[in-house]
């Protein structure tokens, strides 16, 4: 490195002060006749130095410098030179760093300087203290190249020995200036490396700072320059080489420097946002905690005033012992000392210590950085600890809150640990109910529930969002908005459709124009519907269409609409409805339902064609597996009406192909089946299905293999003869005893026994075998319901509707166990809840056949609650439906006289009840009349019309459709055995009875009634009762 | 192969002056008693707390209490030396660079060679070689180890041994390092021998010992390694981690059991992914590379090197750095692309402004003419 030749501000500096000396000099020269000679200047600035009249010298020193800066003369320049190194000197001495530099610089660049190298040593000093560090980079590295190539030019000049004064000067050799010391040269180095530093020189930084990590015997300074280097690779960035440092640094007590501290969070900081996390993380740990500095600077603080003799503590004096110890002779006069001047060292220290304790305390920030940075490499437990510290120590803080969210969070989503998350968060819920914080660990609990699906947890948020303390802050509103929301939206996909009507409006009216209002008004209506409150729903679907014209669900509400106008048998209305959804939304993911629900309008109404169009659109618009399939069945069905099977086949076959796997196979193979059946080919169809069942049955989700065995039992029964049902039958056992699958297994045990008619005592053995429900399909369930239903044990009948419910809900095997359900609610006296039963069941199946139970149970419930006019209506409207004939009509009529009876109308009751036994005898088995045959006997003997009452019982045991059940047994006993023998000999004898009992009612009489009929009369005058007996 | 054969001489003339004077056996070592005094000698047997040598130069042997020692400082022999340069433990260059620092005496420079050496043998360590390792610290250590209950310069290279040793399961041998170590007064190097002992009866599934050995240690952090490692081998993995984590958070600063708890946790991540489908191997990867980024340089930073490389690191660090060069000159080219497109657009820009400079110069010369026509009309 070459030397160079400062120019710079200081220069000018020297030349302004050169320039005013001259002139004031020159001035002063005019005016002042004593004006003093350089000489008598130079001996002023001699005395003033020794008499340490620092001022004085300085001022003399300028003075003679100003005089002689023109003189040429040897001797004169060698005394500017000395005179300039002791005003450099002095300068320094009295802190005027700015000054002295230009002095120095003069001194350093003019020839016959005797101290070049601590001249230079000075001027780095200077202008490294008036923050010039590129001036002080120069000098650093002028000085450290002169150190190594010194001029040895130096030359010493004296006055010549006679004295003359004639000047006569010669020159003398002097031995040249020692080189630097090791700590000069350690000294040198840090500030060249800090100028370097300080003009973001950082490479050039890097080597001085590592000569004095290598050289220095301070820790502290070896501690910081580590730190510098670290901070100097972070700038350049490099940092691979930073990871070979952090070691280096941990070793040394620069690690107790608040600065070497403070500089590590930065460089952490800075680290960790170049991702280099492995670096970061070791300067992270090695960050102390504020408590643990302020402690050992308070220890090295006593030890640096043990040293200078003073007392440990401020303001206190040594103790005998600390005397003893540390031999400080006066500790009065140690403590003169420390009020006259305290070394700066401790000075330094003491400020250090201030700024310390007021530092805020920054050890949580540092363990939350770290819980980040552990997680953001997945170290998760570390992160969960490290959070878990953060919080515990401080939980309201911002890094407090942050901590509890990211711990939730993690624990959720990275460890899956629900419980100890669920912990966690319903504690903080149940603590904090301000803020954003314990909203948005409500909100990650209800979102990881809905992603696994575990709607009802969500519900036991509620109380904790109810907690939470209101406020108006925007975001804040907007996260409680979204919690009810969420709220209500569990409600809705747990079927809880009367929670979710309620929480949708509770949405609507708490938070009006949230931005949930759109979707908020869409599902409060689609709960409505649910509920079937088509007419409730109906508007708000509309509201929705006109509020929120450019939202989403606006197509589905259109037709959603229709569904609400269909629901309320507005076909009409429904049918214009769902046109408008065909012809304005042709790309909605509602097109096919509608093309379907016009089909189905179309289809009741006898325009078949219309609805095979429809039902074409709805296939070809199909976007999901479940559009296509509902109208190819529905086409199917049409065309069955039509006995258009080939059409069947065609449209099935297609299906097949285009949905493929996706379609419903079995259902699909269901269909053809039948097809084959109406052609006679019962061969084929049966090993269609046997095939089909084998194949598909090991799903639960195939229904149309539950189609398939309720077909199959049919054409068993009514086409095959014995052999070929035998061969079917061991066709199935085989495929049972083949398979492994459990499901298929229950399927076919199934078959089996409806083929063998042996349904009940299968149904009797799964009770108890199958203690889990997982694997049986709807024709099972159904099985296991129907013989707990003939066992009145109605212990399970809760669980099989909820499995229907939540599995096959379009399954038509529901009925059993909705049957189940509602007479085990009977049985517990439960009527409201088996009203709701009856109520779903009804709501499903309608008037179907086979559903004729609930009407009937419901009339009993009115009963049992002594509502007469209800228990009387419902049973009447038995009377009056089409598909109940028979049976149902039976039992209606028998229950209409027990509504009678209990509302004491026994004539009427009488009525009702020998109309049972007179008109449905040939139903049920006789168990009805059988029944009529007791209750009538039962009312005349209230009536005391014994001899009727006796008859009765005579007729009951005459009529062979009753007189061999075990109800006759009643009569027996009334009529004692020598009358049951007599009665029994007439019947041998082939006596038929005409033993009829008159009661004086219109109603009453031989002649059958249509039920019409009946009602009419009945709700015209009540039957006066006469009684006759007639006998043969 | 000159300053070689200049080194070798020297060795050969440090054996031929004890040669000449007086007839001495035993180990090579420098005694530093308790009062800070020196002496060279052979050392002869430790045995009963009684160190017995002979002195340099004397022909006599001496006992003392091992207690008056404060350290011993071991060299090398030449018959070392030669097995080391023929292993190629230590280079020909390595010799040669320690051997032209100027102004060292021979003694210096033997020392130099000696710790060179030392710090090789070390270094195979750091790689995770632990038979390695075995293989060329176990001459220097056959007629040591006696001596290993006084603190001395090989003390770490001894712990690296009981630790390879029981890494290689090789327990008998751990054992008997493990037995040494317990001889000394430093608590630090009983705890360690503690832990192996204690980690060994893990091993051998005998965790009632491994229990009673983690309730005797002194340092929390090594208990709780101890802890954890009981509930790792019970395959109670999440409490392991725990406990590990309880290190981490609580003994942030301890360089002894912070580096192996570390990579126990790198272990005990992996073997969670048996138990846990929710964590992946990626947990157990960046806590290996973390262990052995940070810990380079050390015995535990080579086996978390060799973990993080058989859960594919290097192949996933390669593909990053390629990754990282892709994406540096994807961005240099956008760089380069923008600042063309930015030169376009000045030039355009440029050119625009001139072009409506020209434009708007010839419409005022025009209305400056129209103006002067209608002046002239006028």
């Amino acid at each position: 490195m070459m030397l160079t030749k400062k120019t710079g501000r200081f220069t000018i500096f020297r030349q302004i002060f050169l320039t005013v000396s001259l002139f004031l000099g020159s001035t002063l020269a005019g005016y002042a006749q004593d004006a003093p000679t350089a000489g008598e200047m130079l001996q002023a600035a001699l005395k003033a130095m020794q008499a340490k009249r620092y001022e004085d010298a300085i001022d003399s020193m300028y003075m003679y410098l100003g005089e002689v800066d023109e003189s040429k003369a040897p001797r004169v320049l060698a005394i500017s030179q000395d005179i300039r190194y002791k005003l450099g000197s002095i300068l320094i001495a009295e802190n005027r760093m700015d000054e002295a530099a230009p002095i120095l610089q003069a001194y350093v660049d003019l020839p016959l300087a005797n101290h070049p190298r601590q001249a230079m040593k000075m001027l780095t000093m200077c202008y490294f203290d008036t923050g010039a560090y590129e001036e002080c980079v120069t000098a650093v590295t002028n000085a450290l190249y002169y150190n190594e190539n010194p001029v040895i030019l130096s030359e010493k000049v004296t006055k010549s020995k006679d004295g003359d004064d004639e000047e006569d000067y010669s020159k003398v050799k002097i031995e040249p200036e020692a080189d630097y010391t090791q700590e000069e040269l350690t000294t040198l180095h840090m500030t060249l490396a800090e100028s370097y530093f300080n003009i973001e020189g950082w490479a050039e930084c890097i080597d001085p700072f590592t000569y004095v990590i290598e050289y220095t015997p301070n820790e502290q300074r070896k501690g910081y320059s580590i730190m510098q280097v670290i901070n100097a690779l972070i700038e350049i960035p490099d940092f691979d080489r930073i990871t070979e440092w952090i070691p280096l640094l941990y070793r040394t007590e620069a690690r107790f420097d608040i600065r070497v501290n403070l500089a590590l969070m930065n460089a952490a900081a800075a680290l960790y946002e170049a991702e280099e996390y492995d670096s970061a993380l070791p300067l992270y740990r090695m960050i102390l905690p504020r408590d643990e500095l302020v402690a050992f600077q308070e220890g090295k603080m006593r030890e640096i005033r043990i040293s200078y003799g003073l007392p440990p503590e401020m303001n206190a004096q040594l103790t005998a012992d600390e005397m003893l110890l540390f031999g400080v002779p006066d500790p009065t006069e140690a403590v003169v000392e420390e009020v006259e001047e305290t070394p700066k060292e401790i000075l330094e220290l003491e400020q250090l210590i201030i700024a310390l304790k007021g530092l805020p305390p920054y050890e949580l920030d540092i363990q939350y950085r770290m819980a980040d940075l552990y997680k953001t490499v997945d170290r998760f437990w570390e992160s969960v600890k490290f959070f878990d510290m953060v919080f515990a120590v401080d939980p309201t803080s911002e890094v407090g809150d942050r901590s509890i969210y990211e711990l939730v969070d993690m624990l959720l989503e990275n460890l899956d640990e629900l419980k100890e998350a669920e912990q966690r968060g319903l504690d903080y819920m149940g603590k904090y109910k301000t803020g954003m914080t314990p909203r948005q660990i409500a909100y990650m609990l209800t979102g990881y529930y809905q992603k696994n699906d575990t709607m009802g947890a969500i519900k036991t948020l509620r109380p904790y969002i109810d907690g939470f303390v209101r406020t108006n802050d925007q975001t804040i509103v907007k996260y409680d908005t979204e919690l009810y929301f969420m709220q209500a939206v569990s409600e809705l996909v747990l079927q809880e459709y009367e929670e979710s009507e309620r929480d949708f409006k509770f949405i609507l009216d708490e938070f009006p124009g949230s931005h949930q209002e759109a979707n908020c008004t869409y599902w409060y209506a689609m709960s409505q519907l649910f509920l079937q409150k088509y007419a409730e729903a109906f508007p708000n679907f509309e509201r929705y269409i006109n509020k929120f014209p450019a939202e989403t669900y606006v197509d589905e509400c259109y037709f959603q609409g229709g569904i609400c106008l269909f629901g309320q048998e507005k076909y009409k209305e429904a049918l214009k409805r769902f046109s408008y959804v065909i012809d304005t939304f042709p790309d909605s993911s509602v097109f096919p339902e509608a093309c379907s629900m016009r089909g189905d309008i179309n289809g009741s109404e006898g325009l078949l064609d219309e609805a095979i169009v429809d039902y074409r659109m709805a296939i070809a618009a199909a976007k999901k597996p479940v559009q296509a399939t509902y109208a190819v069945f529905q086409m199917a069905e049409v065309y069955e009406a039509e006995d258009k099977y080939d059409e069947i086949i065609a449209v099935v076959e297609s299906y097949l192909d285009v949905w493929q796997a996706e379609a419903e196979i079995s259902k699909a193979l269901f269909w053809i089946g039948k097809t084959k059946i109406q052609q006679k080919l019962y061969d084929e169809a049966v090993s269609t299905y046997v095939d089909t069942i084998v194949k598909y049955g090991g799903d639960l989700r195939e229904d149309g293999v539950d189609l398939m065995i309720a077909e199959l039992v049919k054409i068993s029964q009514i086409y095959l003869n014995v052999e070929l049902q035998i061969s079917l039958s061991d066709k199935l056992e085989a495929a049972m005893d083949a398979a492994d699958n459990k499901t298929l297994k229950l399927r076919l045990r199934v078959t089996l026994a409806q083929l063998n008619q042996t349904e009940f005592e299968l149904g009797k053995e799964l009770i108890t075998e199958l203690e889990n429900l997982d694997n049986a399909s709807p024709p099972v369930l159904a099985t296991i319901c129907d013989a707990s239903f003939e066992m009145k044990n109605y212990s399970r009948a809760d669980e099989m509707l909820r499995i229907f419910i939540n599995k096959f809900e379009d399954s038509e095997y529901m009925r059993a166990a909705y049957k189940l359900r509602g007479f085990g609610q009977y049985s517990d006296k439960d009527y409201e809840g088996t009203l709701a039963t009856i109520n779903d069941a009804q709501a499903l199946y309608g008037t179907d056949f086979n559903v004729a139970w609930a009407q009937l149970l419901k009339a009993k419930v009115f009963l049992d609650t002594d509502d007469i006019e209800n228990a009387r209506k419902e049973n009447m409207s038995i009377l009056t439906v089409p598909s109940w004939r028979g049976e149902p009509v039976a039992q209606a009529t028998y229950q209409l006289g027990e509504v009678e009876e209990a509302a004491g109308n026994l004539a009427k009751a009488f009525a009702f009840y020998q109309r049972t036994y007179f008109q449905y005898k040939g139903h049920a088995g006789g168990y009805w009349a059988a029944e009529g045959y007791l209750a009538s006997a039962r009312i005349l003997d209230k009536m005391e019309r014994m001899n009727d009452k006796r008859n009765t019982y005579r007729a009951m045991l005459f009529d062979p459709y009753v007189n061999s059940l075990p109800q006759a047994v009643r009569a027996r006993e009334v009529l004692g055995a020598t009358e049951v023998a007599e009665i029994q000999a007439m019947i041998d004898a082939g006596t038929t009875t005409n033993i009829s009992i008159t009661v004086e009612a219109e109603m009453t009489g031989g002649a059958v009634k249509s039920s019409e009929t009946v009602l009419e009369e009945l709700s015209a005058t009540p039957a006066e009762t006469s009684v006759t007996e007639e006998g043969e | 192969m000159k300053r070689i054969l200049v080194s070798l001489i020297v060795f050969s003339t440090f054996a031929v002056c004890a040669q000449d004077e007086v007839v001495q056996s035993g180990t090579p070592a420098l005694i530093e008693v308790a009062n800070g005094k020196k002496a060279s000698a052979f050392l002869q047997k430790l045995e009963g707390g009684n160190l017995t040598f002979q002195p340099r130069k004397s022909p006599n042997s001496m006992t003392v209490p091992a207690e008056k020692i404060k350290s011993l400082k071991f060299s090398m022999s030449k018959v070392e030396f030669d097995a080391f340069r023929e292993m190629n433990v230590i280079t020909s260059e390595e010799v040669s660079e320690i051997y032209v620092i100027p102004d060292l005496g021979n003694a210096e420079k033997l020392e130099l060679i000696f710790k060179k050496t030392l710090n090789n043998i070390a270094e195979i360590s750091y790689q995770g070689d632990h038979a390695g390792y075995v293989s060329a610290i176990e001459p220097i250590m056959r007629d040591r180890d006696q001596y290993m209950a006084i603190d001395n310069n090989l003390d770490d290279l001894y712990i690296m041994l009981m630790e390879s040793y029981r890494k290689l399961e090789n327990f008998t041998a751990a054992k008997k390092c493990a037995a040494n170590l317990q001889e000394s007064s430093d608590e630090i190097k009983i705890e360690k021998a503690k832990v192996t002992k204690g980690l060994i009866a893990i091993s051998e599934n005998d965790l009632s010992t491994a229990d009673a050995i983690r309730n005797e240690l002194s340092s929390e952090a090594a208990a709780l390694y101890m802890q954890a490692s009981i509930e790792r081998v019970n395959k109670n993995y999440k409490q392991a981690i725990q406990t590990v984590t309880t290190i981490i958070a609580d003994h942030a600063n301890d360089l002894e059991w912070m580096p192996k708890s570390e990579l126990l946790n790198a272990y005990l991540y992996l073997e969670m992914t048996g138990s846990n489908s929710v964590i992946t191997t990626n947990s157990a990867l960046n806590t290996a590379r973390q262990v052995k980024n940070i810990y380079a340089g050390s015995s535990v930073g080579g086996d978390a090197r060799i973990f993080w490389a058989s859960l594919g690191g290097e192949k996933i660090e390669a593909e990053e750095i390629i990754a990282k060069a892709e994406r540096v000159a994807a961005e240099k080219l956008a760089k380069e692309k923008r600042a063309e497109a930015e030169k376009v657009r000045r030039a355009e820009a440029k050119a625009k402004r001139e072009a409506a400079a020209a434009e708007k110069a010839a419409a005022k010369a025009t209305a400056a003419s129209t103006n002067l026509n209608t002046t002239t009309e006028n």
